[in-house]
């Protein structure tokens, strides 16, 4: 949910939520007070009793007064039970014929010797009227109120929030590969100026150590090479020795194989580093069919000695943008790998479908879990002498590729598929 | 033969004037471009070999001179830059061919000589070795005037032992050599043993003077 809906909804909620308690709350106050005035107009009737009696001279002003004023109602005083204060009662009106409340005060009097109670009258059919009128009035000054609120604040919120959006858009687009410059938009707010601020420290300092980095993995890969080549060409030399004895020969073999090895750890290791630091190009165009039957010339000379037959299925052409060089080196290590793992007199076949390039070789199953195949560094057995980065190397360079590449055991065989995707 | 070496790290340089001296080579070795500069306006050299990351400058500026100057014999750039970018610029700019570092000196003798082959057009593209004939340009080899089919690897590999013949050549550095930019994944050198045996099968009596060195190596008699 977006930032403005989220508050303006919240904003519209608590204010109906709101409205919909103060309309109760109104209504009882209103009703309150109204009853009150009546009690209030009731007892000022009340006090002027003395002054309606004085008159009362007979029994027939009684029955006058009764009769004229409907207001009042006197009764003969029976119970001897009187209320202190008004109370409601609902009675028949001649007036309106029909129920309504009225509001009634009691007092005791004593007329021509005879106790009777006096009841003042009013009836409270206005009242009704008179509060739905201002509940009506109150609820509609409400609305216009609360709309005019929410809209006043998705307003400000919009402005306050907008130098936030455009630090969040500045972020989503940054490439620390590309860009350099920093934000530098003005902000009036306080916190957002902090954010700001923040940001740019972070990412002069993001870039800074990602640069460093990105040098250091390719310098200390360049620098390693001439003390190697220091070292292979002293092993050459020394190799060119005179009665040089069985055991040193030896000697001179382990440490050309030792070397050997850190040689191509620390090639693969650039590689992998000029992979993710995303220094490959990839505006080639790759046919992958050439690819392949490159990769079986190049590569020949491993299958030649074991009768080992190479077979490329070409069912469809494919091709696609992406960096040539690291294309076939994925190519080639699959191949090698297949190769590597064949027996003598094997068929290694590879095919080219419309949506896969999938590589097969005969072979027992896998001594370990194959999800360990394709880790960086994984040593899967006492037996294997490589590094353990090709399978890895390859994945990546698929990925780069927007490619999928994985490994599967079918009928004997070792299956490595790459999914070549829709992109042709 | 003059080679002249440009390369800032002594230990190798030595290396090298050690290895190619035994070969007829003349080497002389310059450690910085500015004496390499001199040494190139004095001399003529048959080959240079001219590493990029010197002290006082770049390697690149140096066979941009030597372009300027019309004196483009024989180029082999050599870097511990291992990238595309630097060995298409060197090819581009003139340089005959493009050696990343760390390299066997076998290596490095096979490329010279390549160059210099090819420097030398008097079309004589033929090595003589024993009762052996070797035509580059038909790719043949004949043994005893009896042609010989050799796979393009037992070619290639026979062409490198010749290159270094009285030389111990290491598994490591033919392995290298067959195996170009697929090295990276190459990690067992049996695979060197066979094609060696094959070959030594098909040159007969040439092949006999082809030695194994316990394991280590190989090496074709002088």
């Amino acid at each position: 949910m977006r930032l403005l809906n989220y508050s303006t909804q919240k904003y519209l909620t608590f204010s109906i939520l709101l409205l919909l308690l103060s309309i109760p709350i109104f209504y009882i106050v209103l009703n309150q007070l109204f009853i009150r005035s009546v009690d209030e107009s009731l007892e000022q009737q009340a006090t002027l009793l003395p002054e309606y009696t004085k008159h009362i001279d007979s029994e027939e002003d009684l029955v006058l007064w009764k009769d004229l004023d409907w207001d009042v109602v006197v009764l003969p005083d029976t119970s001897g039970l009187v209320k202190n204060k008004p109370y409601t009662v609902e009675q028949y009106s001649k007036i309106n014929e029909e129920y309504e409340q009225f509001r009634v005060l009691e007092k005791r009097v004593i007329l021509l010797n005879k106790k009777y109670i006096i009841a003042f009258k009013s009836s409270l059919i206005e009242k009704e009227d008179l509060i739905q009128a201002v509940l009506g009035l109150l609820i509609t000054l409400l609305i216009i109120l609360t709309a005019g609120a929410i809209y006043i604040n998705y307003y400000i919120n919009k402005k306050i929030w907008a130098p936030f959006s455009a630090i969040l858009d500045y972020l989503k687009a940054y490439d620390l590969d590309k860009s350099e410059k920093e934000w530098t938009e003005d902000v009036k707010i306080t916190e957002f100026n902090e954010l700001k601020v923040s940001v740019n420290h972070l990412i002069r300092r993001v870039r800074k150590t990602y640069l460093a980095q990105r040098e250091f993995t390719e310098n200390a890969a360049h620098e390693l090479q001439t003390p190697l080549a220091v070292i292979k060409s002293k092993l050459d030399l020394f190799l060119q020795e005179q009665n040089l004895s069985e055991h040193q020969s030896v000697l001179i073999e382990d440490m050309n194989q030792a070397i050997s090895g850190l040689e191509k750890l620390n090639l693969n290791l650039l590689l992998l580093a000029k992979i993710d630091n995303g220094q490959y190009q990839l505006n080639e165009k790759i046919e992958i069919a050439k690819v392949v039957e490159y990769s079986f010339a190049s590569l020949s000379f491993l299958a030649e000695p074991y009768d080992i037959i190479l077979k490329f299925e070409k069912e469809n052409d494919f091709e696609l943008n992406g960096n040539l060089q690291l294309y076939s080196l994925m190519v080639k290590n699959l191949l090698v790998n297949a190769i590597k793992y064949s027996d003598k007199a094997s068929i290694i076949s590879v095919t080219l479908t419309k949506d896969r390039l999938i590589f097969r070789n005969p072979g027992n199953p896998l001594p370990f879990d194959s999800s360990k195949l394709f880790k960086r560094f994984s040593k899967l057995d006492s037996s294997q002498k490589g590094n353990g980065l090709g399978l890895s190397i390859s994945q990546k360079v698929a990925e780069l590729h927007c490619q999928r590449i994985y490994y599967s055991y079918k009928e004997n065989f070792h299956v490595f598929t790459i999914e070549l995707g829709t992109v042709n | 033969m003059k080679i002249l070496i440009i390369e800032d790290e002594k230990s190798l340089s030595n290396s090298m004037v050690s290895y190619l001296s035994n070969e007829n080579y003349l080497c002389e070795a310059a450690f910085d471009l500015v004496t390499a500069k001199e040494k190139i306006n004095l001399f003529v050299y048959d080959c240079i070999l001219l590493d990029i990351m010197l002290p006082d400058g770049n390697g690149l500026d140096l066979l941009q001179y030597l372009k300027k100057m019309n004196k483009m014999d024989g180029v082999i750039v050599i870097s511990a830059k291992n990238s595309l970018e630097d060995k298409v610029l060197s090819l581009n700019i003139g340089a005959d061919d493009y050696l990343s570092k760390p390299f066997h000196l076998a290596e490095l003798t096979a490329r010279i000589q390549s160059v210099i082959r090819r420097r030398q057009l008097n079309g004589q593209n033929l090595i003589h070795y024993a009762d052996t004939i070797v035509d580059l340009n038909a790719k043949s080899v004949t043994v005893k005037g009896e042609p010989v089919e050799l796979t393009k690897t037992e070619f290639q590999l026979f062409l490198f032992l010749l290159s270094n013949k009285g030389k111990v050549i290491s598994k490591e550095a033919i392995a290298e050599h067959i195996s170009g930019e697929s090295a990276v994944f190459l990690d067992n050198f049996d695979v060197i043993y066979a094609h060696i045996k094959n070959l030594k099968k098909k040159l007969g009596s040439s092949g006999s003077n082809l030695k194994t060195i316990y394991g280590v190596g190989y090496k074709l008699a002088l």
